[in-house]
């Protein structure tokens, strides 16, 4: 063992960087994990991706199905639903993986979503940190088109609805929208190329841009240290926490297994995804209620929710409510997200070096007022996908639920923003500022 | 340990996982009980998963265990990175030689140039794809089953999707009949919906409104595939009925605007 590593050290000179690694810090507060969490659920979703991938043909060309799905036999089937249907009822565990795949998808983008929170909310975001969180809002930015395209690939009719709205989404794009929907399809929709396309988006350049760029992110982390709650022994010139090995991988370990027993927990008794109810996709049909997942209603939302009166016509081009919905919306709020760090060290100038330990909520009126308010924003538009569930509880017409819910997603938020702000405040003003005492160390100096 | 380091005894005396252990747990008791009733007499639940599952999470918890069984939580002191603002840029080379930088600049722009021009081949003209329909003058409106419909086959406050005779398959030229119920007047328009493209698939006779069930677009029939409330803001494209020499109906010309979502 001792030789087999002497001549492995020779040629790679792993030695040094693994000692370094061994001894990296790490903090101890379980906030700290959701990253990790986001993590393992992305291994999740490479392993039981390139299985699902073995068994998955990208084709809409309509065939006789003989298959093992008993229900659909004799029907006329895309390939791509026939491959799922058989999936789920020849292949042993084709349905449990699928599943998971599923899981793990939902996971990782809601503990990348919380991820994020804790860094905003907790200030994680301020330079020289501020890279590291534009990275992060790329990978978002992946992770929600690649859940798009997923849930399309199998062309069921929750898919093949999603795969409609994203050619209106192209071409609803002023002046270039047309060539930008063709382009993208090659065919009057569906045609038979749309599927092949998203196939190779979604289990290549998708996963292996967020790969590459979760390199760079997790890159920037170690290069720049790990954040820490300011408390006794904390200081902006030292970091504080336990070394990679043993306590961090004990950590990490225990986070890895969790994830993978929860998602595996869920896709034992959980249909997520039941494409078998869905049925086939069928231009000349849709029916409601059909959602998209749940990191995709808010852009549903605002289809639903932004009125017609809006649309427009400007030099040639036509301003709609497709491209208000599902391009403005997502660049006003990533939009937002970017450019907030900036926003933010107007507000709360600091010196440069001073930024390691992170600050509370409370101690950060508008920070917090700000990205409550952005939540609770999406929240109700998200929740405007259920209008028509609204008004079949409420014995009203779709229009007068989505007038009243437009009202208040616009209200609501700017009020939102006022209360937490002023409370914050008031509260600020009253109580005294929490304090450490901070135990002097030892003067002594770093040799790196 | 990087020399120079120390191991400090903060006052953490509890390790910071007990939140997400206890969270992670009563979530998968929880979610485990739910799913349960809500599914296990739906579903075929697979024992072999689950036992993954047990194992899985059994795994986690052995780790923990073992873990406060052997090793104590120390805590550990290390530098931060320290701005380097002061760090002197990149110098290539003696002279900034402008000549060579602009002349790789060109070359690569000119060679991604080059790499873009195959994109064009990806798709035909947007007029070929999204509008184009096989509607013309003298088509005839077939039924799914392809049997070729006269104004009695649709019964008053019926409607059914129709598609045409020269070209059944195309998308483009999806259309709805319907057979208004007071006047008893036949009319067809798009079934392809002007907000987002969805299939208009519900048809409301005693008010003769067409509704989109993707985001409730609603269309007056009676009155020539008006919005009526909902997001779209274009009225559905009718297409002209007439009646051929044998009773069936006929298209007499294109619809009367352009179908689906407006392009941009």
């Amino acid at each position: 063992m001792a030789r087999l590593g002497d001549a492995l050290d020779d040629r790679t000179g792993f030695r040094g960087p693994l000692r370094r690694a061994v001894g990296r810090l790490f903090p101890g507060a379980w906030s700290f994990l959701l990253g990790e969490v986001t993590l393992f659920s992305l291994v999740g979703l490479l392993l039981s991706g390139v299985y699902l991938a073995l068994f998955f043909d990208p084709s809409a060309s309509l065939a006789p199905y003989h298959g093992a799905s008993t229900p659909y036999v004799g029907r006329t089937l895309p390939g791509a639903f026939a491959s799922v249907l058989d999936l789920d009822a020849r292949v042993p565990f084709g349905l449990v993986v699928r599943r998971f795949h599923h899981f793990s998808a939902h996971l990782f983008l809601a503990s990348l979503v919380a991820h994020a929170a804790r860094v905003y909310f907790t200030g994680a975001f301020r330079r020289p940190r501020d890279l590291t969180w534009w990275v992060g809002l790329v990978l978002l930015a992946l992770a929600l088109i690649n859940g798009f395209s997923g849930y399309c690939l199998p062309f069921d009719m929750r898919g093949g609805t999603a795969i409609r709205m994203l050619m209106t989404t192209l071409g609803s794009v002023p002046w270039i929208g047309g060539w930008l929907a063709t382009l993208a399809f090659g065919a009057p929709f569906p045609g038979p190329l749309i599927l092949g396309r998203l196939y190779i988006l979604h289990v290549f350049v998708g996963p292996a841009l967020i790969v590459a760029l979760l390199g760079a992110h997790l890159f920037l982390v170690i290069r720049l240290t790990h954040t820490d709650h300011p408390g006794p022994g904390r200081s902006e010139r030292l970091e504080v926490g336990s070394p990679l090995w043993p306590v961090q991988t004990m950590r990490t370990t225990v986070v890895a297994f969790l994830v993978f027993g929860w998602c595996a927990l869920m896709s034992t008794f959980f249909p997520v995804e039941a494409v078998e109810v869905y049925g086939p996709f069928q231009y000349t049909n849709a029916y409601a209620p059909l959602l998209p997942d749940w990191f995709l209603m808010w852009i549903e939302g605002a289809f639903r929710l932004l009125p017609r009166q809006l649309d427009f016509h400007l030099i040639g081009a036509h301003f709609s409510n497709p491209f208000y919905g599902a391009v403005v919306l997502p660049l006003i709020v990533f939009g937002g997200c970017a450019l907030y760090p900036l926003v933010d060290e107007r507000i709360y100038p600091q010196p440069l070096h001073g930024r390691h330990l992170l600050e509370s909520p409370s101690d950060r009126p508008f920070r917090t007022a700000f990205g409550a308010s952005g939540l609770v924003f999406l929240v109700f538009v998200s929740m405007a996908a259920l209008d028509d569930r609204a008004a079949s509880a409420f014995r009203a017409d779709v229009w007068q639920v989505n007038v009243v819910w437009g009202i208040l997603t616009l209200s609501v938020p700017p009020v939102a923003f006022a209360a937490v702000y002023l409370w914050l405040r008031r509260r600020r003003a009253t109580t005294r500022p929490q304090t450490f005492l901070v135990p002097q160390m030892p003067a002594r100096k770093h040799s790196s | 340990m990087q020399p120079g380091e120390r191991v400090v005894r903060t006052q953490q005396p509890k390790p910071g996982f007990r939140i997400p252990a206890a969270l992670a747990a009563a979530t998968a008791v929880g979610s485990t009980i739910w799913a349960y009733i809500e599914y296990a007499f739906r579903a075929r639940p697979s024992l072999l998963v689950l036992a993954l599952a047990v194992v899985l999470f059994a795994i986690a918890a052995t780790t923990l265990l073992a873990f406060r069984a052997f090793f104590e939580f120390p805590s550990v002191q290390g530098p931060r990175p320290l701005p380097v603002s002061e760090a002197a840029p990149v110098v290539l080379g003696v002279g900034t030689r402008r000549g060579f930088v602009a002349l790789l600049a060109s070359a690569f722009s000119s060679l991604l140039a080059i790499l873009l021009l195959p994109l064009r081949s990806l798709g035909p003209r947007p007029s070929q794809v999204l509008r184009a329909t096989a509607w013309r003058n003298g088509v005839r409106l077939l039924t799914a089953d392809g049997v070729a419909l006269r104004v009695s086959d649709v019964p008053p406050g019926g409607f059914t999707p129709v598609v045409p005779a020269a070209s059944p398959d195309d998308p483009n030229s999806s259309a709805v009949l319907v057979r208004l119920r007071p006047s008893g007047q036949v009319r067809a328009y798009s079934r392809i919906c002007t907000h987002a493209g969805c299939a208009v698939c519900v048809f409301m006779p005693d008010t003769s409104l067409l509704v989109c069930p993707c985001h409730h677009s609603t269309f007056d029939v009676a009155a020539g595939g008006r919005v009526v409330s909902g997001p779209a803001s274009r009225p559905l494209p009718e297409l002209p009925l007439a009646v051929d020499a044998e009773g069936r109906l006929v298209a007499s010309d294109d619809f009367e605007g352009p179908i689906g979502p407006v392009a941009g």
